[in-house]
């Protein structure tokens, strides 16, 4: 039992301070023998509840404090203008008045500072174990007096107040430990041995220079004094401390009692939800109870089937069980309000596919449709809070989130915070500037695959980009930036995350401005509020719903079609055949090209198969190999067997294989034995800490507890590796329930109204998979007319027109929107002015509508003067006409010196020939400008080029018999690295008739990583494999021939030089 | 009508590295600007390291590139020097300054007046690759005959450029700006050379015709507009009316096109070789008075600093040579620490010499001459006072305080007093001699003061608060010295030691200081293996004769068993 308790302590969540995780922190100190430790972080509680979880598994108490470093005024404030304390809160209530205290510090200051002043710590000091920091040597006269002061009126706020005395090996450590323990006589300020920790060993000490440098922008050769003299700020043990104040073991000793004072400790914290009533109003329970019945009357109108009631009774039982009503009223309260504006929403989540909130109409799936269990997600032995996300149309999710702020007040709701970690890309950026790398440097270092970790690889890596990485220096740099990965960076906010409290929010944990205006959140991260069983509710943006309803609206202006979410026709046997086809671009969640190959083989017929279809193609069940199991049983080619009678329940509904999240889970509980609880830490230690330590003792408890229950190994190790997998990125049922119902109501759109669907779709950008091109190509394949940007037709969105000799029909009208650069008020300047009467010439535009020239140039080189006649070269020939020194408004007011001044220009333009532009070059325009081409592909401009070196397009590939050898070439589109694809790296390509899949194994991409990184235009050999429909190149060949298309506008002039413009082609990497 | 040749050296800067190294020539070569290699705050480059950490905050991009790194391993200039070390790991690079080039070049253009009086320097910046051109303009006209006719004169050229290892492209026409033309954008052979292209006279019109307008020497946003409007070769523009297109860009394209195309004339404005300023005083009778040379002296400096002036420059470095009637040479050289062209400043670094000077017989001449100039524009300081008072103290009211210190911001010059009096100082007692301590931020002792015998005068000495704060003695040991037979009393201190032929009996102590070794510098790295962290415990200590030591314990050169003791200063 050691005496001796560190009570300062900073982690890496006082940002750029510390150099050690909490859980660091605590492991040493429990390997120390220390029975508490305290953890001090710059005027923040962010690490409390990291470091809380760490002791409480490590069975020590954890001391929950706050350093406070005081800005002495407000007129100038700056943290460290005034005098430092550490502060203890011995009860709740002083808890609740120290978060309130940093909640009124960081209300006044911008985001990621906190100004507080003596006066403020003097009002919430009831009840705080305070100690005072000691000054820099010359400041100590000083300082003894405002100490003085200070613990006098501590005293009479009943407080308690000491003095902090450190061994820091400056030299005049002794002289200064007497000054100081008579400055503490002279106070009434108990002396108190701390260490001033900043990490858990001295070996961070290079980590600790290198954040110190970063947080002073400095190069660490001329950081000097800046650093600590020495790396004694860690720590230590009782023994040590006992010797180092050997002359004042008192003070040692004191510390002990301050902690055992400290009795507080974070489960403690008493927390409310809002009841949600409204005057006159007796219970919530009643309250839902009400209100669910109701919403079930109107969605069976011809009676509620008993099924369903004795699902709505029991479910009611279990939340009134649970206490969980206000937490509903509260999601149904935000859903009817979204509803009321008109904003699409649809609910997601663990409890959000109950038969509750199906009447409550927080989601639209019907839980008869698919047959959920309430019961997995609420259960009443986890007492966990149920998690409902709602997504909202991601833009105008903010409405809602200001309503939420409206009703409940900032003093009671607030933002999630999230932490922002360094990963490998701004670890490597910051420390090579604080070694003094030159920015190329830096910028090819930022550029390697830091996702794989600094392993044996990323030296080859180095060597390959023309660095040595023997050479000290850089070695320093990438072990550094190996430490820093992980490390916080800062506090954000969590996307939508909200906490809503009954009491006081910021007496439970400190709130900061965000970043954003009228944003606030909190301190803690999801992972906190989880551990300590605080509610929150989601409120997420989600785009395909700014789609669907962008569609809805066309469909009801256009056609007089009025429909919503809930009234697309269900199970349309149409909608299934185009599925089954995979002509799914632009669907949601189904348009990867993963999901395109998965599709053929699944075929869908009916909602649940796309349930089963959003959920198959995620990194859980494909990194437990269950997949290919699914399908063949699927398919009838394995007979459907299950392991055991009780797993048949669990496993029913897919065919014996585990394709949901809690499918897994189950599991674990049924075939393993795991408590629930168990089941649920395991997903947690995956997903959160990824100690390795913890995951190997639970997949050793899983694989022989499944073993020892008569299982088979490899199935109970591919159930492991199944929730390995879906730590990451797993789908519960209900989630993928959610999103099946948006997938079939996008392809429902896709499938009956393919204009409107594209339409919807390219003014939602930037949305999904496939940019504009992909999305127009697709659309005209389905018999969309598409027409291009005009200044005399187009709005800022893209719009519907009747189509030539129409039925009905509409053609796509694209939009100023698609136009690069071109801002979307001057957009409406044109529409605005045009009103009825279209634009004559040129002039008449500028003159009517006031744009500078630099847009019309822009409006040129789009090709969108076409209905004056004009092409893009004498568009802007015109537009260099235009006098640059006249207004508009001047030229209006002096009539005839304009109509002089026109005529005189287009006397000489009319009569000039200029160079005719031919198609390449046109095409080479339409892709800078637009990202897309309505007049060709460029790859059909090439063809002539590409036949002759026996270059096949997609079309032909169709011919080619399997394992032949076969070249393509194409744009590259995608650029695809899956986790779970060890190394295979996916590439698709798009030639004018299709794409084309290549498939990277590892070391084909090793020897060609230049090409398969930065082409944009590859030719590939290799050999062809077909699965079914699907048809893949497995390469062994890249060329990067990206020259052509920097070429193309030289297409046919013989011996020209290329210039250097580059033809723009964006693809998707790695995502 | 005037015949004008233009030469374009496309790697000057590497076909000059290559003449110096001849083996160079066969290796991947590139310069980067030395501009872009130092900027002010990190700016050295650690040439331990092989170039790979030039410290700069900007990218550094590649200026030249050699043939055989264009050719044979595609590095072209513009490139990220990253990039190009990525495509071939051992190139070799070399940093260059732009100015060194120029006077390269100048002292090509003196060399090219073998074959006309009129030549002019070119040198102009790639704005699209950020490259600069080297090149040369010779005004021809009239001197090809004296070479035979235009084409042997301009095999002459080439051939002796080239024998100096120049890579050359040429072209003689008509203007300069058709010469420049079809020099840089012509067609060029596999060799990537033109051989000389010879425009015949009034032909100037269909040979640009087939160029790209970038041979007019436009701006790159002027190239862009016109491209797009379709216009890529000069021919697009000789039918479009010159109004309408100078209503729609600017006058430069239609001056440039016109000048090109000799409708306009093109100021040829020829470069003059410089002369080293001298200045040469003969005497019919020698003289061997000491007052009398000195006045010599001043006369001969008067002229010469109006011959400065002239030129806009100012001395660093002038000799005087003084010949003695029996055949021998007395010389004295100065040297100032910034540019000056203040007589009375050189006289008084003169005089030191002069006035220990051996007459004997007497001189019959005197021979005045700069051996380093540099530029020093004509400044005005304040309407009332006069050039070279600032820093005196006469100085008094606040606006001339204001002004002076306006001054300083602008031209960096700074205590011109304290300035001369280092000058007079390091004439007298030798330029390595005069020093300037230096605080530099470190917690290593030995490492806090830095002695430098440049002279910063923008940075005025000034310590740092910091600095006061540690209780180091003023004085260290030029290096630490082991000290011997230490024996450990109690706390590991030190009892006795042996040092400098005596033992010492330590009475007292304080300490330990605890500093950490800079972990950063290559001296100090530790295999990463071991954890452990290496500092020095500094100690002050008194012997029995009240005499006080620094003494230290390192524990990075100390192995498991023996501890090493240092002594590094002595108090008082």
């Amino acid at each position: 039992m050691s005496t001796y308790i560190e009570l300062q302590v900073i982690s890496n969540y006082s940002f750029l301070r510390g150099a050690s995780h909490p859980y660091e922190l605590i492991d040493q100190a429990s390997s120390l023998g220390y029975s508490a430790i305290a953890l001090t972080d710059r005027n923040t509680l962010a690490g409390i509840v990291k470091a809380h979880i760490a002791a409480r598994e490590k069975n020590i108490r954890l001391i929950p404090g706050v350093r406070l470093d005081l800005s002495n005024n407000l007129k100038f404030p700056n943290e460290h203008s005034g005098p430092s304390f550490l502060s203890f809160p011995t009860d709740q209530f002083a808890y609740n008045r120290l978060s309130k205290l940093l909640t009124v510090g960081k209300r006044r200051a911008p985001k990621g500072k906190c100004w507080i002043t003596l006066e403020d710590l003097l009002e919430h000091a009831r009840g705080q174990i305070i100690i005072a920091l000691p000054p820099e040597p010359h400041e100590e006269k000083k300082f003894s007096k405002m100490l003085q002061a200070f613990s006098s009126s501590a005293r009479a706020a009943c407080a308690s107040c000491y003095l902090a005395a450190q061994y820091l090996y400056r030299g005049d450590d002794e002289s200064r430990l007497t000054r100081l323990e008579s400055i503490a006589q002279i106070c009434g300020t108990p002396l108190v041995a701390t260490n001033d920790v900043h990490a858990h060993d001295p070996s961070r000490r290079a980590l600790q220079d290198v954040l110190t440098c970063i947080r002073e922008v400095c190069v660490i050769d001329h950081a000097g004094w800046r650093l600590h003299a020495n790396a004694e700020r860690y720590l230590k043990s009782n023994a040590e401390m006992s010797r180092l104040f050997r002359r004042h073991l008192h003070a040692v000793i004191r510390t002990w009692k301050i902690a055992q004072a400290c009795e507080f400790n974070l489960d403690q914290i008493i927390y409310q939800y809002p009841t949600e009533l409204k005057d006159g109003e007796c219970s919530a329970q009643i309250k839902l109870e009400k209100l669910a019945w109701q919403g079930a009357a109107l969605r069976w109108q011809k009676g509620v089937p008993s099924k369903v009631e004795s699902q709505i009774n029991y479910e009611l039982e279990l939340i009134d069980k649970l206490n969980y009503a206000s937490y509903f009223l509260t999601v149904f309260d935000i859903v009817s309000f979204a509803r009321e504006r008109g904003i699409l929403c649809q609910g997601r989540g663990s409890a959000a596919n109950s038969v509750v909130c199906y009447c409550l109409n927080i989601t639209a799936v019907d839980p008869n449709r698919i047959d959920l269990l309430f019961e997995r997600f609420v259960s009443a032995a986890r007492d966990e809070p149920p998690d409902i996300d709602v997504d909202f149309e991601h833009e105008r999710r903010e409405e809602v989130i200001q309503y939420i702020y409206e009703k409940y007040g900032r003093e009671h709701a607030g933002i999630t915070g999230s932490v922002v970690s360094y990963r490998g890309r701004s670890a490597v950026r910051e420390v090579g500037k604080v070694f003094g790398l030159s920015r190329d440097v830096i910028q090819a270092l930022a550029n390697l695959e830091w996702r794989r970790g600094v392993g044996g690889n990323i030296k080859s890596e180095i060597q390959e980009i023309g660095l040595d990485p023997t050479d000290h220096r850089l070695a320093l740099v990438l072990s550094l930036t190996g430490q820093l990965i992980g490390f916080p960076r800062h506090l954000s906010q969590h996307v939508g995350g909200f906490v809503i409290t009954k009491g006081s929010l910021s007496e439970i944990v400190p709130i900061m401005n965000a970043s954003m205006k009228h944003r606030t959140n909190i301190e803690w991260d999801k992972n906190d509020l989880d551990a300590l069983g605080i509610l929150k509710i989601d409120i997420l943006g989600l785009g395909i719903l700014s789609c669907i309803r962008r569609g809805i609206e066309l469909l009801a202006r256009e056609y007089g079609k009025k429909i919503t979410l809930q009234e697309v026709p269900a199970e349309d046997p149409e909608v299934y055949n185009m599925l089954c086809k995979a002509d799914t671009v632009g669907v949601f969640q189904i348009e990867s090209r993963a999901q395109m190959s998965m599709l053929p083989r699944l075929k869908p017929r009916n909602f649940y198969d796309l349930v089963i279809e959003v959920a198959i193609v995620r990194p859980g069940p494909i990194q437990g190999d269950m997949v290919h199991p699914y399908l063949k049983r699927r398919n009838g080619f394995d007979p459907i067997i299950f392991p055991s009678l009780e797993l048949e329940k669990v496993l029913g509904k897919t065919l014996g294989i585990p394709l949901f999240q809690e499918q897994a889970m189950k599991v674990a509980i049924v075939a393993a034995g795991f408590t629930p609880e168990d089941a649920d830490r395991l997903r947690r230690a995956m997903a959160t800490f990824r100690r390795t330590g913890l995951v190997h003792k639970l997949r050793d408890k899983m694989v022989n507890g499944m073993i020892a229950r008569g299982y088979d190994q490899v199935f109970a190790n591919r159930c492991f590796s199944q929730i390995e997998g879906f730590s990451d990125y797993g789908f519960p049922e209900s989630h993928a329930a959610s999103f099946a119902l948006l997938v079939y109501t996008s392809a429902w759109l896709k499938c009956h109204h393919p204009t409107v669907f594209a339409a919807a779709i390219l003014n939602s950008q930037p949305m999904g998979f496939y940019g504009p091109a992909q999305i127009i190509s697709d659309a005209r394949k389905h018999g969309v007319e598409v027409r291009s940007v005009d200044v005399n037709a187009s709005t800022w969105d893209c719009s519907l027109e009747i189509a030539e000799g129409s039925h009905g029909l509409r053609a796509l009208r694209l939009g100023f929107r698609q136009i690069k650069g071109f801002p979307e008020f001057e957009a409406a300047r044109i529409v605005a002015a045009r009103g009825e009467i279209t634009y004559s010439t040129i002039a008449d535009l500028w003159r009517r509508t006031g744009l500078k020239k630099a847009l019309l140039e822009r409006l040129a080189r789009a090709d969108a003067f076409c209905s004056m006649g004009l092409s893009r070269r004498r568009a802007a020939w015109d537009i260099r006409d235009l006098n640059n020194d006249s207004l508009p408004l001047f030229i209006a007011n002096n009539k005839s010196s304009r109509n002089q001044n026109i005529a005189s220009s287009s006397k000489w333009s009319s009569d000039i020939l200029l160079p005719h532009m031919n198609l390449a070059e046109e095409v080479v325009e339409d892709y800078d400008m637009l990202k897309l081409s309505l007049r060709c592909h460029p790859l059909q401009l090439l063809r002539a080029n590409l036949f002759e070196r026996n270059i096949k397009s997609s079309k032909q590939l169709s011919g080619e018999t399997p394992d032949s050898i076969v070249s393509v070439a194409g744009l590259v589109l995608v650029r695809q690295r899956p986790a779970t694809a060890k190394g295979v790296v996916f590439i698709t390509l798009e030639d004018e008739t299709g794409n084309i899949n290549l498939i990277v194994w590892g070391n084909v991409f090793e020897r060609y990583r230049h090409v398969a990184i930065g082409a944009r235009l590859i030719i590939c050999r290799g050999r062809l494999q077909r699965e079914g429909l699907v048809t893949h190149v497995i390469a062994n060949q890249l060329e990067d021939h990206s020259k052509y298309l920097d070429g193309l506008k030289h297409l046919g002039k013989k011996d020209q030089k290329i210039e250097l413009t580059t033809f723009n082609m964006s693809s998707r990497n790695f995502h | 009508m005037r015949r004008i040749i233009s030469l374009w050296f496309p790697r000057f800067a590497t076909d000059r590295i290559s003449q110096r190294h001849p083996g160079w020539r066969s290796e991947p070569l590139v310069t980067v600007r030395h501009d872009d290699v130092v900027k002010k705050k990190l700016g050295h480059v650690n040439r331990s390291l092989g170039m790979n950490f030039i410290r700069t905050e900007f990218s550094v991009r590649v200026a030249e590139a050699n043939k055989v790194a264009e050719f044979g391993k595609g590095i072209t200039s513009g490139l990220l020097l990253t990039d190009a070390r990525a495509r071939f790991p051992k190139l070799r690079v070399v940093s260059i300054e732009d100015y060194i080039n120029i006077a390269a070049l100048t002292e090509l253009a003196n060399w090219c007046d073998q074959w006309t009086p009129r030549v002019s320097l070119d040198v102009q910046k790639d704005m699209v690759l950020g490259k600069i051109n080297y090149g040369l303009w010779l005004d021809i006209t009239g001197c090809a005959h004296l070479f035979g006719n235009e084409i042997t004169l301009m095999k002459d050229i080439l051939k002796r450029l080239e024998n100096l290892g120049f890579e050359v492209c040429a072209a003689l026409a008509d203007t300069q700006g058709a010469a420049w033309a079809v020099a840089h954008y012509g067609e060029k052979d596999e060799k990537g050379s033109n051989c000389g292209k010879i425009i015949e006279s009034g032909e100037v019109r269909a040979a640009l015709s087939t160029l790209s307008i970038q041979a007019l020497r436009l701006s790159p946003e002027d190239i862009k507009g016109l491209n797009n409007l379709g216009f890529q070769e000069i021919k697009d523009l000789y039918n479009i009316p010159r109004n309408a297109l100078a209503q729609r860009f600017n006058q430069n394209i239609v001056c440039s096109l016109d000048k090109a195309l000799g409708l306009q004339n093109e100021l040829f404005l020829p470069h003059r070789p410089t002369r080293k300023s001298r200045v040469q005083k003969n005497f019919d009778n020698p003289i061997s008075n000491r007052s009398s040379i000195i006045t010599a002296v001043r006369w001969m400096l008067g002229k010469l600093l109006h011959l400065l002036e002239l030129q806009e420059k100012g001395v660093r470095n002038l000799e005087l040579s003084l010949y003695r009637v029996e055949g021998k040479v007395e010389r004295i050289e100065v040297m100032a620490s910034y540019p000056v062209r203040d007589a009375s400043h050189l006289i008084k670094l003169l005089r030191n010499d002069l006035d220990e000077l051996n007459i004997s017989f007497g001189f019959d001449s005197m021979v005045l001459a700069t051996i380093w100039t540099q530029h020093l524009a004509p400044i005005q300081l304040f309407l009332n006072s006069e050039i070279g008072s600032i820093g005196s103290a006469d100085i008094s009211s606040s606006t001339e305080r204001v002004a002076k210190e306006e001054y300083v911001k602008k031209t960096g010059i700074v205590e011109e007093k304290l300035a001369r009096l280092i000058d007079r100082l390091r004439n007298k007692l030798g330029f390595k001699t005069v020093y300037c301590p230096k605080i530099f931020a470190s917690y290593l002792p030995e490492r806090t003061v830095l002695c430098s015998t440049k002279f910063d005068f923008i940075t005025s000495v000034k310590f740092d608060c910091e600095f006061y704060k540690r209780r180091h003695p003023l004085r260290l040991l030029p290096s630490p010295e082991e000290i011997k037979k230490v024996i450990i009393g109690t706390d590991s201190i030190p009892k006795t030691f042996y040092w400098r032929g005596r033992t010492h009996y330590i009475m007292k102590f304080d300490g330990p200081e605890r500093i950490c070794n800079e972990w950063w510098r290559a001296e100090y790295v530790v295999p990463s293996s071991s954890k452990k962290y290496s500092f020095r415990d500094y100690y002050r200590i008194e012997n029995d004769q009240g005499m006080r030591f620094w003494v230290y314990q390192d524990s990075f050169q100390a192995s498991d068993s023996t501890s090493v003791w240092k002594l590094h200063g002595i108090f008082g």
